[in-house]
């Protein structure tokens, strides 16, 4: 177990014509032979520069490396940032290579899948045709693709995401690679396909004895995979160590926040800790502990089990906010060339629930389930093709346009993309005013201007922003806007689609305290959709488990998480990633 | 109650890149220039007759920065125009200009050497009674920057004349190709369904005939002018706009703050002119400002085949027309000096065109 990359020093940082950015500021590590470190970070933490600056993948001209990358192979010891251009080629692919975040876009769409595998190996090995053929067929049944002669023959758009990064996995692999570095390689597929991906690169890394750079968000995945964690934090590497140590004892203050502001699974608190309520931040950038902690034996911070049944019982004494019943919704895809059927597709399959005032449903599912085609049907943005929505005791469906118009204002929708959700040549205040005036909402122009600097202090901005553009906000305070701007009309019932997904994990506690903290003050129903069964489960009060567009299982969220009744709630649960401890 | 902050509106940080832009910005001070000569016309040039057309065949074919002197006879017909019409359409001479060589007085009578062909050398004596004649005892000067065409009239004038026309024609023609464009495009992407199907095909449909064929039918039609220009050029070049409109609308619609001011309860005249049109002038601004170097071209091209403004109007178009067969002499310039403006402006016009493209680039 020899010294495999050896980094010192290293510094990234991009120039446009404005000014200099440094993404990656003066990080050291190494890495042995057969080991894996995991770089944890949040967006914008230099996570994924760092792998480009070790791939020389990044543009030259806008940007500059500086350090050592030292890279031993065979007792021979190279610098990666001292080669040219070519040099460095000889070891893409061949000793490093690399999967990305998102298999949609890494293979070429025109070209078969097993053709793009044995190019490589074509390329690096001066293999055959045939003989790379039979090697590719080989590298897919390693990586557990099925029928992998089939699949040799397919286009990248015949396989689901998760066969993609199969595919990915065995094309990073077939060099026999003396590094794989893995960019967020499971971000982009559902939990239960991560779960098997992750199990597969652990195999694979073991068994070709590769080192490997595992590269992500998500702290909590790396917990069996990697022997090493580096946490980044604004470029710089904040603590490093095994796993085991960080786990058990993380000495800096984010690493600890970063651990707590994941929903705990066994208990719930009163409000999620944020990185802030452990770190606090000089304007120079320097860190200083709060020292707080945040223990599960804290009674004060934990909801207490007696009074939450307590309140469920009161919630369903009373009579159903909204009710749903046998909503159906298919799409029709048309079949490609002449003469096809088209097909269609069953996205929400007689469904039926109820709501209860101030409750929050939440509804969880993998992608294509069905979830968020029900939260349109439901606030009448897709009309089904049949069923009843029925909310306060109207029946949404059978009113006029003039009366829908007027519903809306009770029942808000909160999307994901908090980049698509706002208009971007609108200054926010007037995206948050502005259904105030279409609905009349206050008597004067005034009055909305105060109502809306009410709202965006509310939602922790600053009565300052009523000015600025949307560009000018980061993602999770473009989310509070898009909050604000939901709650302009004043409703009762919200639906958050996703409403936390595109979030990172420390702006995601935020959020999320922010509607529990509104939802207290006004009393709000919510339906929760999202795919993350850890925030689900945290966040409401009643889980539905929607599958293949059916709700599969409903019912009490602990109920539903400790004690499910069907296989799919299972499975669900099993494949979410554990931290092995807080 | 609130300190106005200064926000950078996404329109601000667009001009402060295109600012930055060399070429860009190079193209755009010279439209600005070629704006401000045609809004100014009449009134700055030396020549402010209408169409600028004084005709003098005795210095036809001057070269440029050529200095005569003129003696100036009173004609007997006076007009008198008022301030404006004489920017908008210029004003007739009330002089009669006779170019002279040298001019003598010798008492009630003026002896001028008269040029007969300038070109030539070609003098003649002519004594004339300056009172009763209503003749300048004394000579005045000009020079001719640009020299004179073959008719005696000076080339300086008629090109600012002429870039008024252009930048007319570039104008109504473009604004004729955006509201047609803007209005079809957005049914089109924001509707769909049958009403995209009709707008697209109507599209291939004019997309297929081969642009200046349609314009000749147009022009022929209905007979010359300017005006069928203007028809000709809006109705075929509405196409791009309306493509890209389209194809524009189409992705905005999906956009998620669309879908969110539909739960807001808005109505879709304030989604479709509020929301989405807006987000669309970006790129409708970057094919206005190329369809105006195209209809700039398509006008040139008809004028040069005798189609558009008709003579005396000067446009670039006719003014190369006119002299084509110099270009060969050494009175190439005639021919040269219309086609590089043409030429200089359109590719200001494709410069400004690209640096606004770049400078808007949607993060």
């Amino acid at each position: 177990m020899g010294l495999l990359l050896d980094i010192q020093h290293l510094s990234t940082s991009f120039k446009n014509e404005e000014r200099e950015f440094v993404a990656v500021d003066d990080i050291s590590f190494s890495l042995n032979q057969g080991e894996t470190i995991a770089i944890v970070g949040e967006s914008g933490s230099g996570k994924s520069v760092t792998s480009l600056s070790i791939m020389r993948l990044l543009n030259e001209k806008s940007s500059r490396i500086s350090g050592n990358i030292l890279f031993s192979r065979n007792g021979h010891t190279t610098d990666l940032l001292k080669l040219p251009e070519r040099g460095i080629r000889r070891f893409r692919g061949k000793e490093i290579s690399m999967i990305f975040q998102e298999p949609m876009t890494s293979l070429n769409p025109v070209l078969k899948c097993g053709e793009q595998v044995s190019e490589s190996l074509r390329l690096h090995l001066g293999m055959s045709r045939q003989k790379a053929k039979e090697k590719t067929i080989a590298l897919f049944e390693k990586v557990k693709l099925p029928r992998p002669e089939h699949i040799y023959h397919s286009y990248p758009h015949q396989l689901s995401g998760g066969q993609k990064q199969r595919i990915m996995i065995a094309m990073a692999i077939s060099c026999n690679p003396s590094l794989l570095i893995a960019d967020e390689p499971t971000t982009a597929l559902d939990v239960t396909v991560q779960k098997n991906i992750l199990e597969l690169l652990k195999e694979i890394q073991e068994e070709y004895k590769m080192s490997m750079i595992f590269i992500t968000h998500d702290l909590g995945i790396v917990s069996e995979l990697a022997h090493q964690v580096a946490i980044m934090y604004k470029g710089k590497i904040v603590e490093a160590g095994k796993v085991k140590d960080i786990f058990s004892a993380p000495q800096h203050p984010y690493t600890k926040g970063l651990l707590a502001c994941k929903p705990n699974l066994e208990v719930r608190w009163k409000s999620l800790p944020t990185i802030h309520d452990f770190m606090k931040e000089d304007e120079k950038g320097g860190f200083s502990s709060t020292g707080r902690s945040f223990s599960i034996q804290d009674k004060s911070l934990i909801e207490d089990t007696t009074e939450r049944e307590k309140r469920l019982e009161d919630l369903y004494k009373k009579e159903p906010l909204l009710t749903i019943k046998n909503i159906h919704k298919t799409f029709s895809i048309r079949g490609r060339g002449w003469g096809l059927s088209s097909t269609k597709i069953h996205a929400v399959d007689d469904v039926s629930f109820s709501v209860y005032p101030g409750e929050t449903l939440g509804l969880v599912g993998e992608s294509g389930c069905g979830k968020s085609t029900l939260g349109k049907i439901i606030l009448r943005l897709l009309e089904p093709n049949s069923g009843e929505i029925e909310y306060g005791g109207r029946n949404l469906r059978n009113l006029g346009t003039k009366d829908m118009r007027l519903m809306r204002k009770k029942m808000q929708v909160i999307f994901q993309d908090p980049y698509s959700s706002l208009n971007p040549i609108k200054r926010i205040g007037e995206a948050i005013s502005e259904p105030m005036m279409v609905h009349k909402i206050y008597p004067s122009k005034n009055a909305c201007k105060n109502a809306t600097i009410e709202l965006l202090e509310k939602v922790g901005l600053k009565p300052e922003h009523y000015h600025c553009y949307p560009h000018e906000f980061s993602g999770g305070q473009r989310q509070r806007i898009v909050i604000a701007r939901a709650l302009s009309v004043q409703p009762e019932f919200i639906v958050c689609d996703e409403c936390v997904s595109a979030l990172d994990v420390s702006v995601q506690a935020q959020i999320i305290n922010l509607l529990q903290e509104l939802k207290k003050q006004h009393g709000f129903s919510y339906i929760f959709i999202s795919h993350d069964l850890g925030v689900v489960k945290y966040f409401s009060d009643r889980i539905a488990v929607m599958h293949q567009g059916k709700i599969v299982e409903i019912g009490e969220a602990d109920q539903v998480y400790h004690s499910p009744a069907s296989e799919y709630t299972r499975l669900l649960i099993d494949a979410i990633p554990k931290l092995v401890a807080v | 109650m609130l300190k106005p902050r200064e926000a950078i509106s996404p329109g601000k940080i667009a001009w402060k890149r295109f600012r930055r832009d060399k070429w860009g910005m190079g193209g755009l001070i010279f439209i600005m220039l070629c704006l401000v000569i045609s809004l100014l016309g009449y009134s700055i040039t030396p020549d402010p007759t209408p169409n600028a057309d004084r005709q003098c065949l005795e210095i036809s074919l001057a070269k440029p920065f050529t200095r005569l002197e003129f003696i100036k006879q009173e004609k007997t017909s006076k007009t008198s125009t008022g301030f404006l019409k004489k920017i908008i359409s210029g004003a007739p001479s009330d002089f009669i200009y006779i170019p002279v060589k040298s001019i003598q007085l010798k008492g009630d009578s003026l002896i001028a050497e008269q040029y007969i062909n300038y070109r030539k050398g070609i003098v003649d004596e002519q004594s004339y009674l300056y009172q009763q004649e209503k003749i300048s005892t004394s000579s005045m000067s000009r020079t001719f920057i640009l020299g004179t065409d073959r008719f005696g009239r000076d080339v300086l004038s008629r090109m600012m004349i002429g870039t008024r026309i252009t930048m007319m024609v570039g104008f109504i023609a473009m604004g004729i190709s955006l509201l047609l464009g803007l209005l079809l495009g957005a049914l089109a992407g924001y509707f769909r369904g049958w009403v995209d199907t009709t707008i697209s095909w109507l599209m291939n449909v004019i997309w297929s005939i081969p642009t200046l064929l349609l314009v000749l039918t147009i022009t022929i039609s209905m007979g010359k002018g300017l005006l069928p220009v203007f028809v000709a050029v809006g109705l075929t070049m509405w196409v791009d706009v309306a493509r890209i409109v389209r194809g524009e609308i189409f992705s905005i619609r999906e956009k998620d703050f669309v879908t969110a001011g539909k739960a807001l309860g808005f109505r879709s005249p304030r989604i479709i002119f509020k929301h989405i049109v807006p987000n669309v002038m970006a790129s409708v601004l970057v094919i206005a400002s190329s369809n105006f170097a195209a209809a700039i071209l398509i006008e040139s091209g008809l004028s040069f085949l005798g189609l558009g403004a008709q003579p005396p109007t000067p446009t670039w178009g006719n003014m190369i027309e006119t002299h084509r067969n110099f270009i060969i002499t050494e009175h190439a310039h005639l021919a040269l000096i219309p086609g590089f403006a043409i030429m200089f402006l359109v590719l200001a016009f494709t410069m400004v065109s690209n640096g606004l493209k770049n400078a808007m680039d949607k993060r």
